[in-house]
């Protein structure tokens, strides 16, 4: 007699995961659907009510444009330096490139709450505490480990001879670097820059130094509503997040193809 | 007379305190195909990559119809390569590869799409135009990388062992193909390969190498039939190579001695050796003939020996004997026509014999 064949244990196993993965998720997506006014699972009746609070709350509408705003100057800022910190690493083989690569770890090793402070302390000196901009700068620095990362896995798996076959097709170095090093690192640049997005959007305790009754981002806004009562608002706007999550994943099938960057080749 | 197309005059490229090329000068004419050949690590890549400007030669000067290129960087030189692992550009189709090199060099847009469409024609590629190069087999990338080279048709084109990653079938009709439309658009070529097969089949002209050093440079026959020393002789074909001792050294020749085997070698050409010294002979497996030792008189025998091993390759068999009167040297011996008469076997007492003038000698 057969007991369980390796198939269904694989299959058990890897249900169990997907479940432990997803039950955050699934608990307070259900919650948000609740009628009553208390944030429970499993939600009592089914509304939408919570969701047309969240969708008219001018404050909370405000601080979504904030973090959007954030994570676009993030973004904005941080794909082009990791992209060229990452590109140079690889390219000159510098020196200390150990040494580098530690250092650019660096903001990533430290407690979130001593950069934060640091950050603060910065920028208040410069004068710009309380703007916004200030925060996505704050978030690019923290995160760029990521983007450097993502961008070197690309550029290590780059046949060296890729550049030197255009300079060989008559290509001069800014061409060559426009038509075939950026694209070729271009899934890399993608996919670091979702990251340092998605990063951004859900950036906290950075925002909750940086920011003031002003310019509250999302996080910081939904912290500040927990502070008096729970409710299930809360649940909705999470919900939010995990759209806004799921929205980059679609985005980077679309424009990368997530096999690219899962391929071992 | 004009310029020779290629001239690389004393080019040394040392890495560190290694030597990766030293001292090789040569010249080729316009329309001529080169095969530089060698064992690995002998530097053909790295003179390969000086031609093409990827690094700068240590010392020497390479010109290029006469004009000195050393200050003129690569998107410059007037040069088509296949790379060894092709490097074509990923995130193009096949089309986009090969009209690269057009759009880069400024030709004008309007003749793009003609010449793209002739070199698909000419590397038969014609309908896989639009497919990525992922999309392709590797023989088709192979071609698509050869159409890259060739489509603005520069003064050179440099192979470097494009063909090494095929299977032999798809290899040999490669080198064919590649002949083919070499002689057809008439463009100098230097090609890089550790296959001696290829290098004969496809060059009008091979260069050997060693340890970063040019050992001969002549056609494929000269090179076979008349090799420059013992290193060329044992690396084309196989040869088997014997050091011997001169006894004695006269204008007729020389008197040789290799284990207890003493004989009067005639030569054709002038080796000025001392008596006392050693000299290495290379013999070619195929120029041995063989007999079993029982087989009545034969008309002459050099040595004996008795069949060590058979390999049976099809179209030919090749036989190690082993010969203690040569001091228990191994002899490898081709017999090209197995089919016409029954196999020696494994333990077979023979009798070896040669012509005197296939016997090359060569001081050590
Ligand atoms: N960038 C480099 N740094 C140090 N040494 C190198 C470098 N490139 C090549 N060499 C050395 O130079 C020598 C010649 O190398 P090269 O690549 O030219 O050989 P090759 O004849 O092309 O060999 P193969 O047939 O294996 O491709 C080798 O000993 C190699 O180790
Ligand atoms: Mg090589």
């Amino acid at each position: 007699m057969k007991l369980l064949s390796p198939r269904a244990v694989f299959a058990a196993i890897v249900g169990f995961n997907l479940v432990a993965l997803a039950l955050p998720t699934l608990v307070i997506l259900g919650a948000s659907f609740t009628e009553g006014n208390m944030i429970v699972f499993p939600p009592e009746g089914f509304s939408l009510r919570w969701y047309e609070k969240v969708l008219g709350s001018e404050s909370l509408q405000e601080a979504f444009g904030r973090s959007l705003w954030v994570s676009l100057i993030c973004t904005a800022a941080g794909v082009p330096a990791g992209a060229l910190a990452a590109l140079g690493m690889a390219r000159f083989r510098l020196r200390f490139s150990g040494v580098l690569q530690i250092y650019l770890l660096l903001p990533f090793t430290i407690p979130l709450i001593a950069s934060g402070i640091g950050l603060m302390l910065f920028f208040g000196e410069i004068g710009v505490l309380g703007e916004l901009w200030p925060v996505g700068i704050a978030c690019a620095v923290i995160n760029l480990p990521f983007m450097i990362w993502a961008v070197l896995a690309s550029v290590n798996g780059l046949d060296p001879d890729l550049e030197n076959a255009a300079a060989n097709c008559g290509a001069p170095p800014v061409q060559t670097f426009l038509t075939v090093t950026l694209p070729a690192v271009m899934p890399g640049v993608i996919t670091g820059g979702l990251i340092l997005f998605v990063l951004a959007f859900n950036e906290f305790l950075v925002s909750l130094l940086l920011t003031d009754a002003h310019t509250v981002t999302l996080p910081v806004s939904i912290y500040n509503s927990i502070r008096s009562i729970i409710t299930p608002d809360l649940a909705a706007v999470s919900v939010v997040y995990i759209v806004v999550a799921g929205l980059a994943i679609v985005l980077l099938d679309r424009i990368v193809g997530l096999e690219v960057f899962l391929r071992s080749k | 007379m004009s310029a020779p197309m290629v001239k690389v005059e004393q080019v040394a490229k040392r890495f560190g305190e290694a030597a990766a090329v030293a001292d090789v000068s040569f010249s080729l004419e316009r329309g001529r195909f080169l095969t530089i050949l060698g064992p690995s690590g002998s530097g053909k890549t790295t003179l390969l990559r000086m031609i093409a400007g990827f690094i700068d030669p240590s010392a020497g000067e390479i010109f290029l119809k006469g004009q000195p290129v050393s200050a003129m960087p690569v998107h410059k030189r007037s040069i088509g390569m296949v790379f060894q692992r092709l490097a074509l550009f990923p995130h193009l189709t096949a089309w986009e590869n090969v009209a690269y090199p057009l759009k880069m060099r400024r030709f004008d847009p309007r003749e793009i799409p003609d010449r793209v469409a002739r070199f698909f024609r000419i590397v038969k590629l014609d309908g896989l135009e639009k497919r990525r190069i992922h999309e392709l087999s590797g023989g088709q990338q192979q071609r698509v990388a050869i159409a890259r080279a060739l489509v603005f048709e520069p003064d050179l084109v440099l192979l470097d062992e494009p063909l090494a990653a095929l299977d032999r079938k798809l290899r040999e009709e490669m080198q064919v193909e590649f002949r083919r439309i070499q002689l057809d658009l008439g463009v100098t070529t230097i090609n890089v390969t550790h296959d001696q097969r290829e290098a004969l089949v496809m060059s009008d002209e091979i260069m050997v190498m060693d340890h970063g050093r040019m050992l001969q440079l002549a056609p494929p026959a000269e090179v076979y039939r008349a090799p420059a020393n013992a290193f060329v002789a044992g690396f084309l074909g196989l040869t088997n190579l014997l050091r011997a001792r001169v006894l004695q050294a006269d204008g007729s020749g020389l008197r040789l001695q290799a284990g207890d085997r003493e004989w009067h070698q005639p030569m054709s050409r002038q080796l000025t050796v001392q008596p006392g010294t050693w000299v290495d002979c290379a013999l070619r497996a195929e120029r041995v003939r063989i007999v079993a030792a029982d087989a009545g008189p034969g008309t002459g025998e050099k040595a004996r020996g008795e069949v060590h091993d058979v390999l049976f390759e099809g179209d030919r068999v090749v036989y190690e004997v082993r010969a203690p009167a040569l001091g228990d040297a191994v002899v490898r011996v081709i017999d090209r026509a197995p089919e016409r008469h029954r196999l020696l076997e494994r333990g077979r007492a023979v009798c070896l014999d040669w012509d005197d003038t296939d016997l090359l000698v060569f001081a050590v």
